[in-house]
């Protein structure tokens, strides 16, 4: 592994085939993430051997009474001379059963408040089978192949070493974990997609209806269309948030949440009125291509869900929004969008600020918007988007300025805001520095409104170029690089 | 209880005759459905239960003995079914879309025969889509010929029917012509077991309502008589379209069955979990997406009750209420359920533990109230045809009025469906006009502490219809328009529009009449006129009074077990419970 936009890119290609794989493949990363992150030369070394050995890791988080309030947890991990003796359960926890590692967050009694946590790395083959006993496994809506299951402990007994990090700063280093993993999880989304409009845009192309040919209908085209155009300005904001993590890492918490709320909802939003288009196909289990999109449907609603639901990174996003009020160069953020990306060696992954103090992504919005203006004569579709995202922009800085609860509904406003005009700004920015930066501008145009306005829909001229780019792409390649992507790019990693 | 519901009283039997669906021992319960649907089983318990309390009798029109009378009955046994399985629901539903052809135009034999199958407990199914063309009636390749001895024989497949499996009679669709004159429909009654009049194709596997006895049938030659048409020769298409006006609108009630199941969960959820110190209950993320599913319901119940009247009294109202109903209510359905399912959080995940993962398994079954017997595509398509007239009509100020049992708050007897008045498109649109009506009556006659924010929501309403009339005007002649997203999104918008008019409607006929404030007082219409108006984008989000008083009227229907409406309503729940 090499670079987390790679990692991206092949997630987005496992998760095209199976999201259920990939996301038993994941865990190795992101289960283990702790471990990465600020484990011991020792522990890293076990569990890298034990990975490469094929054997799985769990990440035990959560407990059948709180989701994300990692402060209530009740498993306990109390220290004593032989080190910690565990108690209690963790509910809902991927590859547990199956796990040869397992990385749990305790709570420690001893300690108080935000110091009271602790990540421990367990050793399954060293604990004693009556110390601890599986939960049965239980039943999703989908990746129905992953095991899923609990795990509760009496008494096991782990070795002081076991700590991962500092005791004590369990709570940070699991953010901090998280942090990482979330921004790996729009790959998922984005093949998941990218899987259901081939299989859709395949089935249409040979259907016919009313006499003519499923792909002629209008609506049709728009619809394709409409969800083309909303994986290629996934891809594209997936991409620049992941690079952040690289490039500009104060700002990795920001774009972290970004990646996690909107790829994941736009993905999901977009699988369900493509399901509209499929028509009765997509309900059936073994529909068009066996069946695989209406499995996809079900597989691609777990990522808004899981690791970080859509309340939790919203909240996360609007409590860190006062950054938006500080003074900031955005000069420092022009690497993110220079398509230069970072060489072998580079895996930028490392424990992130999980609060970024200032947005230099953001913060160029108003050159974006001018730049964008002078080059918007004879295209009006353009100068109405510059106008909305600056007057979206203006918004999101007056809302940054009112202390808000990140977990109230004007908090979950604000981090949605903030999410669309992070992205938004992304978009504009990478796609200036590109190529297409002197093209015309109606499918950016299209993007920004998708992104500021959802369900939006686009002006039937630009449908009909996107249906033909998109059309394009359906026979010459097995992964879709989009509509933003410079005809020239090399990245091939689909063959 | 308030004065007699007549529409409800075979409904609240029902109800009580199934039990508490959280009683695990139940036919009816949670626990019955989930395990049936993972199996991919037929809930046949539950469907015996039913019929042994007397459901077939809602399927036998008065003539032949039964009780089918009026709609709305129908409609609140839909809800009682749906709201525990939705795929018992959809079979009893399919057995009707096959047997009203017989009752609109079957002559006396097979009514007869229909209902003698009915009675035994038989389920039928309606023949109508084939694997090649779906909702493109006028491609079907299964044909009827006559033979040499004057018989008729079908020949083909008919594919994605519901009861396919299990079905002891078949209303076929099938071309003996040419043109729009040349579909006919044939009733096949497995009456002796001898010979099979058609073959059953292997079961298809679906996302939802995984026991659906859902299949095809093939026909290879068999003779049918000619006493097996209903109807005449070549009227198959126009009886099929009246079939389906009444048929889509029942449709309403299997979505409003599964949203209440899901809000209910939903709000059982929010009671006892807590997060970061608090009952989540506290949190305001979570009261807005249950105050708008409610809204939901109410909305959705608003334009189904008023449609199933209209096909009674006011048929010339139909094609448009029963296409908008149609599209509406399960949209609603479906997007309140992905709402709710943040609030549920991870347990929206799972086909087990909160209440046996009945969520999970409604979501999934809600989503083919979208697609079934007029998808999404299809209705949308049908209200675009008729705008032109419905604006035409508000220009020429020839919209007519309604009736006010259409809107009462007590439903009167009404004659059964006369056939022969119902008709395939609709010239104005009576139920919009509900919007004017009401801006009429607040500027003039009433004060309450909402009538200004009253009149500036039905205002946005009047300048949004006023801007769609245009757009329908200036593409008349666009063909491409017409089937284009753009036009489509249009006629969903028309949709919230004529929905304002009929909760327009609705206020102003219960408010005289209501004991309850948050009628009386317009909160009521202030919530759901927000909401369509969220919807469509014309207002930012409000939470204020209204919302609360909403939470808490919502919330003393669940403290009382009575279903999420605005009709009274008892569910049935267990002593324990209590």
């Amino acid at each position: 592994m090499t670079s987390l936009d790679e990692l991206l890119a092949i997630g987005r290609v496992v998760a095209g085939r199976d999201p259920t794989v990939a996301v038993i493949a994941n865990s190795p990363l992101a289960a283990a993430m702790p471990v990465w992150l600020a484990g011991t030369a020792a522990q890293q070394s076990s569990v890298a051997t034990a990975i490469l050995d094929g054997q799985h890791v769990a990440l035990g988080l959560t407990e059948v009474d709180h989701g994300a309030d990692l402060l209530a947890t009740e498993v306990t991990g109390l220290r004593t001379a032989n080190g910690f003796v565990l108690h209690g359960t963790k509910w809902l926890i991927n590859n547990v059963r199956l796990a040869r590692y397992v990385c749990l967050l305790v709570r420690e009694p001893a300690r108080d408040g935000v110091r009271s946590l602790t990540l421990l790395l367990l050793d399954m083959d060293r604990l004693p089978a009556s110390s601890y006993e599986y939960l049965p496994r239980i039943r999703t809506h989908g990746i129905r192949g992953a095991d899923i299951a609990g795990i509760r402990f009496h008494g096991a007994v782990v070795p002081e070493t076991a700590c991962i990090g500092k005791p004590g700063r369990g709570l940070e280093l699991t953010a901090q974990s998280l942090l990482v993993t979330r921004t790996l999880v729009p790959g998922l989304s984005i093949g998941g997609l990218d899987t259901a409009l081939r299989c859709t845009v395949d089935f249409l192309q040979t259907r016919a209806l009313y006499g003519s040919q499923a792909t002629d209908i209008p609506l049709v085209q728009d619809e394709l269309a409409a969800t083309f155009l909303d994986l290629s300005v996934a891809a594209v904001v997936a991409n620049c948030c992941v690079q952040t993590l690289q490039t500009l890492p104060g700002l990795a918490a920001v774009a972290s949440a970004v990646a996690k709320y909107l790829v994941p909802h736009l993905a999901t939003a977009r699988m369900r009125t493509l399901s509209t288009t499929l028509g009765a196909r997509y309900y059936l289990c073994d529909g068009h291509w066996s069946g695989i999109f209406e499995k996809l449907l079900r597989d691609v609603r777990l990522f808004a869900l899981f690791d970080g639901s859509e309340p939790v990174v919203l909240s996360a996003l609007a409590a860190q929004a006062s950054c938006l009020t500080q003074p900031t160069d955005p000069r420092r953020a022009d690497e993110l969008f220079n398509g230069n990306r970072a060489g072998p060696g580079a895996l930028g992954i490392q424990p992130f600020d999980i609060a970024a103090d200032d947005d230099p992504v953001t913060g160029g919005l108003a050159e974006v918007c001018c730049h964008l203006e002078r080059h918007s004569a004879g295209y009006a579709d353009l100068h109405a988007a510059v106008g909305l995202l600056r007057a979206r922009g203006a918004d999101l800085i007056e809302r940054a300025r009112i202390p808000v609860d990140p977990r109230s509904a004007l908090g979950q406003q604000l981090g949605e805001s903030y999410a669309q005009v992070f992205a938004a700004v992304c978009l504009s920015r990478s796609w200036i520095n590109s190529a297409l930066g002197d093209e015309d501008p109606s499918w950016l145009a299209a993007g920004l409104v998708t992104l500021l306005r959802p369900g939006s829909r686009m002006p039937r001229p630009t449908s009909q170029t996107l249906f033909a780019e998109l059309t394009r792409q359906c026979s010459d390649r097995v992964v879709f690089l989009g509509c933003f992507a410079e005809r020239r790019e090399v990245h091939d990693v689909a063959r | 209880m308030s004065p007699a519901d007549r529409s409800l009283v075979a409904a609240e039997a029902l109800e009580q005759a199934l039990g508490d669906p959280l009683d695990d021992h139940l036919a009816g319960s949670f626990r019955a459905s989930v395990c049936a649907d993972q199996d991919g089983r037929f809930p046949q318990q539950l469907c015996t239960a039913a019929l042994e309390w007397g459901l077939a009798e809602h399927l036998l029109p008065t003539q032949l003995g039964g009780q089918l009378q009026s709609l709305e009955t129908c409609l609140a046994l839909s809800r009682v079914l749906s709201r525990r399985d939705l795929t018992a629901a959809i079979a009893f539903g399919a057995s009707m879309l096959a047997s009203i052809p017989v009752w609109l135009r079957g002559n006396a034999p097979q009514r007869e025969a229909v209902g003698q199958a009915l009675r035994e407990g038989g389920f039928l199914a309606f023949a109508l889509s084939e694997r090649d063309h779906g909702a493109d009636i006028a491609a079907s390749e299964v044909t009827a010929h006559r033979n040499a001895a004057g018989d008729w024989c079908i020949d083909g497949a008919k594919w994605l029917i519901n009861n396919a499996g299990h079905a002891v009679g078949v209303t076929v669709a099938a071309r003996t012509g040419t043109g729009l004159r040349g579909l006919t429909l044939f009733l096949l009654l497995d009456t002796d077991a001898d010979t099979q009049r058609w073959t059953r194709l292997q079961k298809i596997k679906t996302h939802g309502v995984r026991g659906s006895a859902l299949g095809g049938i093939s026909l290879s030659g068999q003779p049918a008589g000619s006493g097996s048409i209903v109807g005449k020769l070549g009227e198959g298409m126009e009886i099929l379209l009246k079939t389906l006006e009444i048929t889509r609108v029942l449709v309403a009630g299997f979505a409003l069955g599964a949203l209440d199941t899901c809000l209910r969960v939903a709000v059982s959820f929010s009671h006892s979990r807590r997060l970061y110190g608090q009952p989540i209950l506290e949190l305001e993320p979570v009261v807005r997406r249950l105050v708008d599913a409610y809204a939901d319901v109410l909305i959705g119940e608003t334009l189904a009750v008023a449609a199933c009247r209209a096909a009674h009294i006011r048929p010339d109202q139909l094609p448009l209420m029963s296409a908008c109903v149609k599209y509406l209510v399960p949209q609603l359905s479906n997007d309140s359920i992905e709402a709710l399912s943040v609030v549920l959080g991870a347990r929206s995940y799972l086909a087990e533990g909160l209440w046996h993962g009945i969520f999970e398994k409604m979501r999934r079954d809600c989503a083919v109230t979208s697609l079934f017997d007029g998808s999404a595509p299809v209705n949308l398509s049908s209200i675009l045809g008729q705008l032109p007239s419905l604006a035409r009509a508000r220009d020429k100020r020839t919209v007519g009025v309604l009736p006010a049992a259409l809107f009462a708050r007590l439903p009167t007897e009404l004659p059964w469906i006369a056939e022969q008045n119902l008709d395939l498109g609709t010239d104005f649109d009576a139920v919009h006009a509900g919007i004017d009506a009401a801006r009429s009556v607040i500027e003039h006659e009433v004060v309450t502490e909402h009538s200004r924010e009253l009149l500036t929501l039905l205002e946005r309403f009047t300048i949004e219809t006023v801007l769609l009339d245009k757009e329908i005007e200036k593409n008349t002649a666009d063909t491409d328009w017409q089937r284009s997203g753009a036009a489509h999104d249009l006629a969903a918008r028309y949709c919230h529009l004529h929905a304002a008019g009929a909760c327009a409607l609705k206020w102003l006929s219960w408010r005289m009449e209501s004991s309850d404030s948050f009628i009386s007082s317009g909160a009521w219409l202030v919530l759901c006129l927000r909401r369509l108006a969220v919807r469509l984008g014309l207002e930012t989000v409000a939470f204020d009074g209204v919302e609360r008083a909403a939470m808490a009227r919502l919330e003393q229907a669940y403290d009382r077990h009575q279903m999420f409406s605005d009709l009274d309503f008892q569910l049935s729940v267990s002593a324990i419970e209590k």
